[in-house]
């Protein structure tokens, strides 16, 4: 009876697991029946609108900013730019250490413009701070007695490079010099490299290139400890590196809006937002921008920033800001550039209620990635409309079933 | 007792064959994608679960006022019929057919339906405690959309999935030999996460997707009556209305998160069925089901109005004979009901019902300790409302029971 009992239970397991095996090959699509669902939960399809005319469009100037931190350092002319490098290696010799030869090597990993170029090292009479120095101070409060650097005039060293895009220049220093400098007890050798060759930059190796490596500008001492006749090798990478970039060119021209690192300006774009829905997501929007005039050192890259200020309050957003989204090339001889704003745009529009109208879109250089350059953009009274920027979105409404409750 | 000799089927092993049945019955109701279960549960909180065994399915989900072992909670009270302990789980299969005038869809879901264990104790009271679904919020809808503003279609989707269950703890106990009380407290638990999303083909632009997810916990009592005289049973249950809160979620993809709180007004419910034994082994029962949701203030969209949702069953049950090995066909019961169920809301006035056919039968096993019940249903959900579409359900409903193994025989009274 119990074995029976038992077939039949098993008979029956059997037939369920067929039963749902047999449903495995569904279809679960299901593409009928949209009418069952509320219109709440439906939610409206994808809206664009174009904004031809902003509440507030306005270039804010700002200081160049220091260029310690990037992964190159450069050396050379371009396009109104004089860029000079900057190093620092520390040297701690023994005291009666005589030099016997000195050499600097710089590793170049980009050329722009022509060859040869004659390089130049001076030392500096006064160090510099690394992510604080620029083209007018060494240091936050401490500029420079003339803008460029204080260096001495005779050069510690010169070298011809005409060689190739990887390449390593070598520079024969100044030993008198740098005898002298470390018997001083000085143990930083901080130095300037110039060029004087027009149009033309040198890309050089910077240790923020492989900051957890012992890879940047090398110094390379011989010396001997007399009356020893031994002699010794100390190597020693450079500890700190920067550009300092001076414009020489034409001072902005007042009816194109300036979006530069250097000259340092930004463009702050405002829309009235109003008529978007509160929670609106962004599905892209891209600010089409028409451009007169670019000048491209290196590379030169846009960014944008998400900002909330009343138009009094407005000043240069600093590049110690995170910016929205990703920064976009520009090359030179571009006419237009589409910059696509959408994270920016959902940024100010989830701003919601910040108690301000004024909510703007920030085009910036991007200064972590830009030397120098700037673009000069069409303003929006231009006679010529096709010239004038517009911005221009796709955005969905939330389902009213996903909004918040009232 | 000395002989350790091990029997097929024994007894004490019915526990564990129990737990192992429902196991495999799992992974086997897990192994495919449980996807839509209905449409028609996003015009309200979901679609109204029978929350009957697989017994009472099978008779169309009469349970209010049979007698014998039935785990159905439909009524409190009705838990004095069982003798000793045991326990059941209820899950379903269903296969979906969504019929419009633009084509048809099939889709398939599973559910866990209920499980739950009575245990008679002192003093004629019985303690039973077990979870149910109350209502389905699980579907899920995709389609294809062409926008003037962009060059490729854009693919919508959109999917709740989730439920409201109840665990009830319930005592009842017989007050004389013509009527019996019982009370259950429900904490009603559940949440539903649904989803919206657009996407565009082109992956330059950023897809739409929304979240919007919401929790629900509160208690309610439901009081149940049992009255029987002579050959009728009447039953009857009711749950009060509750004012509980609801917690939503909202999260959208372009960051944006919001948490609330909002009061939600759950109806008054209430149930009646009665039974009428035919002869020795036939019985007929009959039970209806309201809930009144006109006054739950629930869920406004102009697309729907919202009305009392009620239900009406019919079923008849031949027992299993008595008599010394009677016929394979006589060993198990049959059972065949039928059931009318409208929503509790109507489109353009016209009310979405649910109109129900459904047989089933069961064996015990190993010496009796164990009991499988099988109900299968044919279901139509439609509105006379134009333009909506008609959902056709065969669903495959399974119960495993295991009960205490040093009881005899029980018999379905």
């Amino acid at each position: 009876m119990a074995v029976n009992s038992l077939k039949t239970f098993s008979a029956l397991i059997i037939i369920v697991v067929f039963c749902f095996a047999a449903g495995c090959s569904e279809n679960t699509e299901n593409s009928t029946g949209l009418v069952l669902l509320p219109s709440s939960i439906v939610g409206d399809l994808p809206t664009q609108k174009r904004f031809d005319q902003a509440f507030d469009i306005r270039t804010v100037p700002g200081e160049p900013a220091n260029k310690g931190e990037q992964t190159r350092i450069y050396v050379g002319n371009m396009s109104q730019y004089e860029m000079r490098t900057l190093l620092a290696f520390r040297v701690v010799l023994p005291d009666n250490a005589e030099i016997i030869t000195a050499q600097l090597n710089l590793y170049v990993v980009s050329i722009k413009g022509e060859l040869p170029v004659r390089l130049s090292v001076h030392l500096l009479e006064r160090e510099f701070v690394e992510n604080e120095v620029t083209y007018q101070i060494a240091a936050e409060g401490e500029p420079w007695s003339t803008p460029g650097g204080d260096y001495q005039s005779s050069a510690l060293g010169e070298a011809v490079f005409e060689g190739n895009e990887i390449d390593t220049v070598v520079v024969d220093l100044d030993i008198k010099v740098l005898n002298s400098k470390l018997s001083a007890a000085d143990t930083t050798l901080p130095m300037i490299v110039l060029t004087d060759r027009e149009e033309s930059v040198l890309g050089l190796l910077s240790w923020e290139s492989y900051p957890d490596q012992p890879i940047a500008s090398r110094l390379d001492l011989v010396f001997d400890l007399p009356p020893e006749t031994e002699t010794y090798l100390l190597e020693r990478r450079s500890f700190s590196d920067a550009t300092i970039t001076n414009y020489q060119g034409p001072a902005a021209k007042p009816e194109y809006l300036l979006v530069g690192e250097i000259p340092a300006s930004q463009v702050f774009f405002s829309y009235d937002l109003s008529g978007l829905p509160p929670l609106a997501t962004v599905n892209r929007a891209w600010l089409h921008l028409s451009i007169a005039d670019a000048v491209v050192v290196d590379t030169f890259q846009v960014a944008t920033y998400a900002v909330v200020k009343e138009p009094e309050n407005i000043s240069y957003v600093s590049t110690s800001t995170d910016i929205v989204g990703t920064p976009q090339s520009v090359k030179s001889g571009d006419s237009a550039l589409e910059i696509d704003v959408s994270k920016a745009l959902q940024a100010l529009i989830l701003y919601g209620e910040s108690g301000s109208n004024y909510k703007y879109l920030v085009i910036s250089s991007y200064g972590k990635g830009n030397l120098a350059g700037y673009m000069e953009l069409y303003p929006s009274d231009w006679p010529d409309s096709s010239l004038r920027p517009y911005l221009q979105l796709v955005y969905t409404d939330v389902p009213e079933a996903a909004k918040p409750k009232k | 007792m000395t002989d350790s000799k091990k029997i097929p089927g024994r007894p004490e092993y019915g526990i564990f064959k129990f737990i192992a049945a429902l196991l495999v019955a799992g992974l086997v109701f897990t192994s495919g994608p449980a996807m839509a279960d209905s449409m028609i549960g996003a015009l309200h909180l979901g679609v109204p679960v029978n929350y009957g065994d697989a017994r009472s399915r099978g008779m169309g989900g009469v349970s209010a006022a049979v007698t014998g072992e039935d785990f159905s909670f439909t009524n409190p009270a009705r838990t004095v019929n069982f003798w000793r302990s045991g326990f059941n789980g209820v899950v379903s299969q269903d296969y979906t057919t969504l019929k419009t005038p633009g084509g048809e869809s099939s889709i398939r879901s599973t559910d866990f339906i209920a499980f739950r264990g009575v245990f008679p104790t002192y003093k004629g009271f019985v303690v039973s405690w077990g979870i149910y679904q109350w209502r389905d919020l699980s579907w899920e809808y995709s389609d294809r959309v062409r926008v003037d503003i962009l060059q490729n279609e854009l693919a919508r989707s959109f999917t709740s999935s989730g439920g409201l269950y109840v665990t009830r703890l319930g005592i009842a106990r017989t007050v004389n030999k013509h009527l019996a009380l019982g009370i259950g407290l429900d904490w009603l638990i559940g949440r539903v996460n649904r989803n919206r999303s657009l996407d565009f083909e082109d992956t330059s632009y950023l897809n739409s997707k929304e979240q919007f997810n919401s929790r629900y916990a509160f208690f309610r009592p439901t009081f149940g009556l049992l009255a029987a005289y002579k050959k009728v049973q009447l039953g009857i249950s009711a749950t009060l209305p509750r004012t509980a809160s609801v917690d939503y979620y909202n999260a959208y993809i372009s960051g944006y998160t919001d948490k609330q709180t909002q009061a939600l007004k759950y109806p008054f419910c209430w149930r009646m069925g009665i039974s009428y034994r035919l002869t020795r082994r036939a019985v007929i029962g009959a039970d209806m089901e309201f809930e009144n949701w006109k006054d739950a203030e629930y869920f406004s969209d102009p697309l729907i109005e919202i009305t009392t949702q009620k239900r009406f069953c019919l079923g008849f049950e031949l027992m299993p004979s008595a008599e010394e090995n009677p016929s394979f066909y006589r060993k198990i019961p049959f059972r065949v009901g039928y059931s009318f169920a409208r929503y509790p809301f109507k489109i353009d006035g016209y009310d979405y019902s649910e109109r129900l056919f459904s047989v089933g039968t069961g064996r015990y096993f190993g010496r009796n300790n164990g009991l499988v019940d099988l109900a299968l249903e044919f279901c139509r959900r439609k509105t006379d409302a134009p333009g909506y579409p008609e959902e056709g359900i065969f669903r495959v409903i399974v119960s495993l029971s295991a009960f205490e193994r040093w009881i005899g025989r029980p018999q379905r009274k």
